[in-house]
């Protein structure tokens, strides 16, 4: 009895989680000029406006290249900082891993003012530096995350038997430590490359006219119109997530709720 | 005739196509403290959750005092249970734990707890009532598990493997001071081991089990000298297994050479092993002694065990192994050559 | 130096440069900014616009409303959809399938979920005409601009967190608990309110500190489902830095923020820390 309402509850909640990715694809289909859903007959017209707009494709190539240099750097801060606080210590490790994880739980619309603030005193605004800085403050702290579990204690007695064989600090690293967080950097990054890819609260404030993100292009664009040139290209985005979700989860795993029984 | 507290009849399980219990039949009596013992993978701990209520056998039956609990729920079943992690509420205090069972059962609140205060008198952790499971040791942790399966003064207590995870010593102690609580409170005890020296001194009968039957039940020291079947006597204590066959005449051919005794037993079949404990062979430096059967053999490894020395001895291509309490003769030296002779006596047939 | 102070500065000395001059600097130039005024003297005064006017308090109050209604709502929705992945779906293949549904909306900008719901929810979208098809209303319910709309909108973003928050700290509960406490004699309910909720009850609160926190810091998607009628906090800090330039009041404006919210998920993870105990 219990058990049936429970089944409802989460197939009724499974159908909203859905509900509007399907609504957005779906009336990105649509043949009519206002948006429509279900769709009124099919066409992939839209999806052929957006990638011959060269400010969308722009978009698209701004918030990628951005998005792949945050993540690049992110995993060069983290897996370091990593490393120092799960086998050093030193004064000051606390603050640093505190620091380092802060940003996410910090407002991103807090952090994203103080960075123009700031950049504006320093000469760092609306650029594409001024974007890559801020982005890599909130992605780092999802690597870390991802590759501290990873460090454990067993762990450290592999780089002891490897140090004791002879490796050196860097050879250890790659031989022995490395192999062993390569799927913790892996998550850890796919999940920072997303963030950064979809962050508006952030983007928002250091975009201009010709330097956007496809995010806040969109945000900017829905708060006016809405017609299915922004379906279409939300479907975009839409369908990239469920790729490489799909991909994830063939390669990773992503069956993280199975009771460990 | 009254019914048995605890009797198992066909009793079967499958884990897909793998049989973990097949055709077990099996009756423990009133107070009785019986040992479930088998190598890991044997069915042992599989018939305990079955007994529990935590696993649905596939068939068969289980009765508790002549009522059919097969089917009911383990919170309807008049048994309890030692978990081998223990498996504390680490959220709830000592004494929550053990008054969890008397609440369950319909008691008030200030009932309950005086019960869990004479429960943990029972196993010396009087002082421990407000402590969190997390701040005790492994072997209070192991007393509180015990106090709160006690606490509802169950007719029949299953446990499985609770003494695993406690140190040797530590073990030794608990196992004497579990028999006395046993003895004492007069609850019959399922205890599920793969340690053969804890089942024999501990139980009233061993049940031992393998692939998912039940070899043998019977007393420790039955078992131990009249193994029903091959794996019995490898299983329990060290054995020497001499394949043999009975000649026509009457006596036995055995890979060790010809004997001229007349087995009383003779068991079915035609292979046959003969069944030899270690403590039962002599070594025989000056040859031949009175009443013994002899053979000719030479010694290949010399192995002291503190108490006693393990000497194995090559005959042919057999190697028996003799346990020597006491001094070794100088003569025992690997590479020697000697006797080795046991009683005709003391050889033990087994069938297939 | 020695060889550990070496190998410490050698591999956090450039991230703790960068976080130093990206994200602590400005945070304390925000927090400076906030105390003093225009010319640069000490001052409490834009606190004192904040606190003492009451359209803030009334902001504030919204922001927070919708915080908490749509952190109870993600738990009650959450909850029963974390237990039905973790302890009824038995075939596993479902079971991935509902995980990709539960993660496919995290990698989705908020931009896009809201836009979706933007969709769903407007004069003429899938929502009213189904409902005025089934013939509960009359007219179309305006959901854009009003409480319920971006409740809805915040819950749908929000909600897998606290699935999967939910969801792992079930999958962790050891069995042989659960097991121990029928063998107790608990019937099933009992031994659910008795040991597994207590036993998830840290990992629920986590992921409701979570969700609460987004959700009053949320900006995109209030901004696209208020319809411009409501105003909640995150939209005071973005106007003064995108259309007033007041950065003192506007800093003051994110250090309130900031504090608030700090004080609300310490209060909340001390509770869960020793209810959890």
């Amino acid at each position: 009895m219990i058990t049936l309402l429970i089944r409802i509850v989460s197939l009724a909640a499974l159908l909203y989680l859905v509900l509007p990715l399907v609504v957005i694809v779906g009336s990105s289909l649509t043949n009519t000029s206002f948006l429509a859903f279900p769709p009124q007959g099919l066409t992939l017209t839209w999806f052929g406006k957006v990638i011959t707009d060269a400010s969308y494709v722009s978009s698209f190539v701004t918030s990628t290249v951005l998005a792949a240099f945050a993540t690049a750097v992110a995993i060069l801060f983290a897996v370091p900082s990593a490393l120092a606080i799960a086998r050093y210590n030193f004064p000051g490790k606390r603050a640093l891993s505190a620091i380092l994880m802060s940003p996410l739980i910090l407002p991103h619309v807090v952090l994203g003012a103080a960075l123009l603030q700031y950049g504006t005193a320093i000469g760092l605004t609306r650029n594409f530096l001024a974007l890559l800085v801020g982005h890599i403050v909130i992605i780092t702290p999802f690597v870390l995350r991802a590759v501290l579990p990873q460090l454990t204690e067993e762990q450290k007695s592999l780089e002891e038997a490897s140090a004791d064989l002879g490796g050196r600090p860097v050879t250890t690293f790659f031989l022995v430590t490395f192999p062993q967080i390569r799927s913790g950097i892996l998550s850890g990054a796919i999940f920072a490359f997303i963030s950064s890819w979809i962050n508006v609260e952030l983007s928002i404030f250091n975009t201009t006219a010709e330097l956007t993100t496809i995010p806040v292009k969109l945000f900017n664009y829905v708060q006016y119109t809405i017609d299915p040139t922004i379906a279409a290209v939300s479907a975009v985005t839409i369908l990239v997530a469920a790729l490489v979700i799909i991909i994830l989860d063939f390669t990773l795993g992503l069956d993280v709720l199975s009771e460990r029984r | 005739m009254t019914a048995p507290l605890l009797n198992i009849t066909k009793l079967s399980k499958h884990f897909g196509r793998q049989a973990a219990l097949s055709d077990v039949n099996l009756e423990v009596e009133q107070g009785e403290f019986i040992a479930l013992l088998g190598p890991s993978g044997c069915g042992k701990t599989t018939l305990l959750r079955c007994i529990a209520g935590f696993l649905k056998p596939d068939s068969g039956s289980i009765r508790i005092t002549g009522e059919d609990v097969t089917r009911l729920p383990p919170y309807l079943r008049p048994l309890n249970t030692v978990f081998q992690n223990y498996a504390l509420f680490p959220h709830m205090s000592v004494e929550d734990n053990v008054a969890y069972g008397p609440r369950r059962r319909g008691a008030t609140k200030k009932d309950a707890l005086s019960q869990a205060a004479d429960a943990l008198e029972l196993v010396g952790l009087s002082g421990f009532a407000g402590r969190f499971p997390r701040q005790l040791s492994g072997g209070q942790q192991q007393r509180v598990a015990l106090a709160r399966a006690i606490v509802n003064r169950p007719k029949l207590l299953l446990l499985d493997e609770p003494l695993s995870a406690l140190d040797l010593k530590l073990r030794k102690r608990v196992q004497i001071e579990l028999k006395h609580l046993q003895e004492k409170l007069g609850i019959a005890f399922v205890f599920v081991t793969h340690d053969q020296e804890e089942a024999l001194t501990m139980a009233d009968r061993v049940v031992v089990m393998s692939g998912g039957r039940i070899e043998q039940v019977g007393r420790g020291e039955d078992i131990y000298r009249a193994p029903a079947t091959r794996f019995v006597a490898d299983f329990i204590g060290e054995a020497n297994l001499l394949p043999c066959s009975i000649l026509p005449d009457g006596s036995l051919m055995t890979s060790v050479g010809a004997l001229s005794v007349r087995p009383k037993l003779r068991p079915k079949g035609d292979n046959l092993v003969a069944v030899l404990r270690p403590e039962q062979v002599s070594l025989l430096p000056d040859g031949a002694m009175e009443g013994l059967s002899t053979v000719p053999a030479v010694v290949e490894d010399v192995i002291h065990v503190g108490s006693h020395v393990m000497v194995n001895a090559r005959v042919g291509d057999t190697v028996i192994t003799s346990r020597v309490s006491g001094q070794l003769p100088a003569q025992v030296v690997k590479g020697a050559r000697l006797h080795v002779g046991f009683r005709p006596d003391d050889l033990h047939l087994i069938g297939d | 130096m020695s060889t550990t102070a070496r190998r410490v500065s050698l591999l956090v000395g450039l991230p703790s440069l960068f976080f130093l001059a990206f994200f602590l600097a400005p945070m304390t130039v925000v927090a400076l900014a906030s105390l003093t005024d225009a010319s640069g003297n000490l001052t409490f005064v834009n606190y004192a616009r904040i606190l003492l006017d009451q359209y803030h308090w009334d902001v504030l109050w919204v922001t927070f409303r919708i915080g908490a209604i749509t952190t109870i709502a993600c738990v009650l929705i959450g909850y029963p959809l974390a237990w039905y992945l973790v302890r009824i779906v038995d075939w596993r293949p479902w079971r991935r399938v509902c995980v990709i549904l539960l993660i496919v909306p995290l990698f989705t900008s908020n931009i896009v979920r809201s836009f979706g719901w933007m969709v769903l929810l407007g004069r003429n979208g899938l929502v009213n005409d189904s409902l005025q098809t089934l013939g509960l209303i009359e007219r179309p319910i305006r959901f854009i601009g009003i409480e319920l709309g971006i409740v809805i909108g915040l819950v749908y973003i929000l909600l897998p967190f606290i699935v999967l928050a939910v969801g792992n700290s079930v999958a962790d509960v050891d069995p042989s608990l659960e097991q121990a406490s029928a063998d107790l004699g608990a019937r099933p309910a009992t031994t659910f309110w008795t040991v597994t909720f207590p036993l998830c009850l840290p990992g629920l609160m986590a992921g409701a500190v979570m969700v609460f926190m987004l959700a009053v810091s949320a900006y995109v998607t209030p901004a696209l489902l208020s319809g411009g009628r409501i105003t909640v906090f995150s939209m005071l800090i973005f106007q003064q830095y995108s259309s007033v330039f007041d950065f003192n009041y506007g800093g003051a404006l994110s250090i309130t923020m900031l504090v608030l919210t700090l004080v609300l998920v310490a209060t909340a993870g001390r509770v869960g820390a020793t209810k959890g105990a």
